[in-house]
């Protein structure tokens, strides 16, 4: 599963909570005990001091005096406290009656100091034994004997202890628990919060259609960490609607047009085929509905050229070209046509040019210019081909004559889809797509292109192409 | 019926007024604005199929002049502008009809044949005078129930005289909404052809429908 921003924040947080409650709960716990244990091993050792202060020693004989002490704890039978007290030579003086003839271990070695430790009592209950060793005071003149010291240990159960000390560890724990269950509602809950704007967020972007691009998000509550991000989001649609409206513009402007084409093959079929004719006005139908084929096929193709110019699919392979070869070929296909509207052509050549480019995509640019000028010029008119080199750069000059295009008009000639006002009368090749596919070629061919039109109604484009392909000219 | 056509894209006017002739219509047709317009100035047309992108003169251009000239042509304009403000604002300007690209030829001759009938006041295709009976959308006729077999020509007069039943139509108008720009005028080509119709439409004894007002024109009506 994908990691989860609120759930990694929960359960580090969780964890570190837990952690520093176990330590807290820890050190508590043995902070308790401690005192605990000390203020039991204080009242072994006060009571230990208690009955020793009553010892005497009487003729040589040890005097106990217990009896104006509540001696009650060492006699019961329910988990009785124990005494036993031994004389130096480890004969044991006295022993408690819970005690009953056993022994408590004694306590060896160094005995100066009092002393505290954990037993197991003779009943087999755990518990705590303290005692010391002293000298009771003697009575009257009689000296002490010579090993005068006596060993008193004190031992009782630890029952009490241990069960508040249980108490206390499952307390802790319980509040501890508590404690992180609770910290990790509370953090759940504002995380969930803390993250609203971005659930908001994806809302809001799932809501988001392909149909209205328009759509802006605005998260007027959000946390600032968002705002970028939306900002972000909102230019991202700003392009996209940009680059969609483009598209579909021009999409309805080339459904327009071939509207017109196919409209055109509809009819010519339709009105062949309302009755049975004879053979040639059948080949007349199809010879017309042919020609707008091909016409159809032309724009077709140079709506797949832009397309893959667009989508920068065009793989330059460069050449050196003789500029003059490569005009003729493009010539040649047109010459038929030229005849028929009795065209003059005026070739200028410069000096032999050659050129390094990329040769069928300038065969593409000077083919479309000259079927332009072909197509454009007035009947009986004259078309000029010219070429120029240059320095760094080789110029084609293609002008015809006849044009009504004002200079206004010529800027536009380059826009895809846009034709003059006569455009249309010569039906033929032109589709408001050929111009612009030169456009398109020579500025991926990395040189240059512009229109003119002079007051003696000449339409000139001129074409520059640097010398070397783009790709080696640039760094 | 006559008609023109002012489209400039060369397979469309060309097929178009093909079918229409072939459909019994005059027709002239033209590719340019200005031409359109002096055409229809000039002749006296029933329909006028009328495309918007034109050269010289646009085809909402052309329609603003006509109607303003109270040009009584019906205009259906044949574009490929389809958006429903290019529609409202062809039919404001006083298009009678509006046709999107591209189109399906018998609708286009079936709109025109209807606004042919509007423009005559004829709210049924099928028009009859006394056992004579006129199918204008199938183009048949028939007298005493049996069918009459007529030239296009022909046919085309009898309808143009069955949608001013009652009525005399002169020859000149018979000339101008039957005869296209090609015809060769004659003195006697109406008299002659009216001839002819008269006699296909003869059924043993019955009486003639199509009368001579002298140095008028025709009526077609009950017998006299």
């Amino acid at each position: 599963m994908r990691r989860s921003l609120r759930t990694t924040l929960i359960l580090s947080t969780t964890l570190g909570t837990a952690a520093v409650l176990l330590a807290a709960g820890v050190l508590l716990y043995m902070l308790v005990r401690d005192g605990l244990v000390d203020q039991f091993d204080r009242a072994l050792l006060d009571k230990a001091c208690l009955l020793a202060s009553a010892m005497e020693w009487e003729r040589r004989e040890l005097d106990l005096n217990f009896d104006e002490f509540d001696m009650h704890e060492f006699e019961r039978r329910d988990r009785p406290a124990y005494l036993q007290i031994w004389l130096t030579d480890g004969t044991v003086a006295f022993r408690s009656p819970s005690l009953a003839g056993a022994d408590l271990q004694h306590p060896a070695g160094s005995l100066e100091g009092p002393f505290c430790r954990r037993v197991v009592l003779p009943d087999g209950r755990p518990g705590r034994a303290a005692g010391f060793t002293m000298t009771p005071k003697t009575e009257g003149s009689s000296p002490p004997p010579d090993a005068a010291a006596v060993t008193v240990m004190l031992a009782r159960g630890t029952g009490s202890v241990d069960s508040t000390l249980a108490q206390l560890a499952v307390l802790l724990v319980a509040v501890g628990l508590a404690a992180v269950a609770v910290s990790a509602g509370v953090l759940w809950l504002f995380v969930r919060r803390g993250l609203r704007p971005l659930d908001r967020l994806a809302d809001r972007i799932g809501g988001l259609g392909e149909q209205d691009l328009s759509q802006r998000i605005h998260l007027p509550d959000a946390p600032a960490e968002l705002e970028p991000v939306a900002a972000r989001l909102n230019d991202l649609l700003g392009r996209l609607e940009a680059a969609f409206e483009r598209e579909r513009r021009f999409s309805a402007d080339v459904a327009h047009e071939l509207r017109t084409p196919l409209a055109g093959l509809r009819s010519t079929m339709d009105v062949a085929l309302t009755k049975s004719r004879r053979a040639d006005e059948y080949a007349h139908a199809l010879d017309r509905c042919l020609r707008i084929t091909v016409q159809l096929q032309a724009m077709v193709e140079h709506l797949l050229s832009l397309a893959r110019l667009d989508a920068g699919q065009v793989e330059i392979r460069p050449e050196t070209v003789c500029l003059a070869d490569l005009l003729r070929d493009a010539w040649k296909p047109l010459a038929e046509a030229a005849e028929a509207r009795r065209l003059r052509v005026r070739w200028v050549p410069g000096p032999e040019v050659t050129v390094t480019t990329d040769p069928s995509l300038l065969g593409l640019v000077v083919r479309n210019i000259l079927e332009n000028a072909v197509v454009h010029a007035n009947e009986g008119g004259l078309v000029t081909i010219e070429t120029v080199a240059e320095k760094n750069e080789t110029t084609i000059r293609i002008a015809n004559s006849g044009s009504c295009l004002t200079q206004k008009q010529a800027d536009h000639v380059f826009e895809r889809l846009w034709r003059g006002d006569d455009a249309r009368t010569d039906v033929g090749i032109h589709c408001g797509l050929g111009l612009p596919l030169v456009n398109q070629v020579v500025t991926v061919l990395g040189g240059a292109v512009a229109a003119r039109s002079t007051a003696g109604g000449d339409f000139l484009i001129t074409v520059s192409i640097p010398n070397a392909p783009p790709h080696a000219a640039s760094p | 019926m006559k008609i023109l056509v002012i489209e400039d894209y060369e397979p469309i006017r060309t097929s178009v007024a093909q079918g229409f002739r072939e459909a019994g219509f005059a027709v002239d047709a033209t590719g340019d604005g200005e031409e359109g317009l002096w055409y229809a100035r000039g002749g006296d047309y029933d329909v006028i199929i009328l495309d918007l992108m034109l050269p010289k003169v646009d085809g909402l251009t052309i329609l603003g002049r006509l109607r303003e000239h109270e040009n009584p042509a019906s205009v259906l304009i044949l574009t490929a502008k389809d958006t429903v403000q290019d529609r409202v604002k062809g039919l404001d300007l006083g298009a009678d009809d509006y046709l999107v690209k591209p189109f399906a030829f018998e609708e286009l001759l079936a709109r025109v044949r209807a606004l042919v009938r509007r423009k005559y006041e004829a709210r049924s295709p099928v028009i009859s005078v006394a056992d004579l009976e006129i199918d204008t959308s199938a183009r048949t006729v028939r007298r005493a129930g049996r069918a009459v077999e007529l030239t296009a020509r022909e046919y085309a007069i009898l309808e143009f005289l069955a949608l001013r039943v009652g009525q005399v139509v002169t020859r000149t108008e018979i000339w101008d909404h039957i005869y296209d720009f090609d015809a060769e005028p004659g003195s006697n080509v109406i008299d002659v052809t009216v001839g002819h119709l008269r006699k296909r439409l003869q059924r043993g004894k019955r009486p003639p429908l199509i009368h001579t007002r002298r140095g008028v024109g025709y009526v077609l009506g009950e017998p006299e």
